[in-house]
């Protein structure tokens, strides 16, 4: 039923990390690239373009 | 993977790169203990949360969405990524641009066009 909708808010759209509350996510990539922000979780690589 | 993974200029699909955190993958705490105590129904219903979240903000801000996959293969270049087939190019372009200037539970998201079509004959070429 498409027009179910969502059964509960979203608690993970539009936050940002701690700290980092003034940043755009460009601007936040734009470190990660560099090494200049904290790494995510395990498996994240930023600098990686997949496919299946 | 060595592959050329060629980046098309219009596409129904985006990738959302290594996005979805399995619990289950945490890394084993320094006393040894796993780092995910939770149970497969607990595992289980934070993946269908999560896809849910995914699946309704791409159809209520982007466009209507044929066809969603979430890969939970533990390859770097696969673990957590996320393809969503919409029913229209310009949607996917749309979202691809959108999501680039967008967080998800604390990350920035990596939004680009996917060739994938078919998800049952995907593969790396």
């Amino acid at each position: 039923d498409r027009k179910r909708g969502r059964s509960k808010p979203s608690k993970n759209w539009d936050v940002p990390p701690a700290g980092y509350e003034n940043m755009t996510p460009m601007q936040y990539k734009d470190l990660a690239g560099k090494g200049k922000v904290p790494p995510g979780p395990p498996g994240t690589n930023p600098m990686i373009t997949a496919y299946p | 993977c060595s592959r050329q993974h060629n980046k098309p200029t219009f596409s129904q699909t985006i990738l959302l790169s290594n996005l979805y955190v399995n619990p289950a993958n945490a890394p084993a705490l320094q006393d040894g203990r796993p780092g995910c105590d939770m149970t497969e129904e607990e595992l289980q219903e934070h993946f269908d949360d999560f896809y849910e979240d995914i699946f309704w903000e791409m159809e209520e801000k982007y466009g209507e969405v044929e066809e969603m996959n979430i890969c939970d293969n533990l390859g770097d270049h696969l673990v957590g990524n996320v393809y969503i087939k919409f029913r229209e190019e310009d949607d996917a372009e749309k979202a691809v641009e959108d999501l680039n200037n967008r967080w998800f539970g604390g990350r920035p998201i990596y939004a680009e066009l996917s060739p994938v079509t078919d998800f049952r004959e995907a593969c790396c070429r």
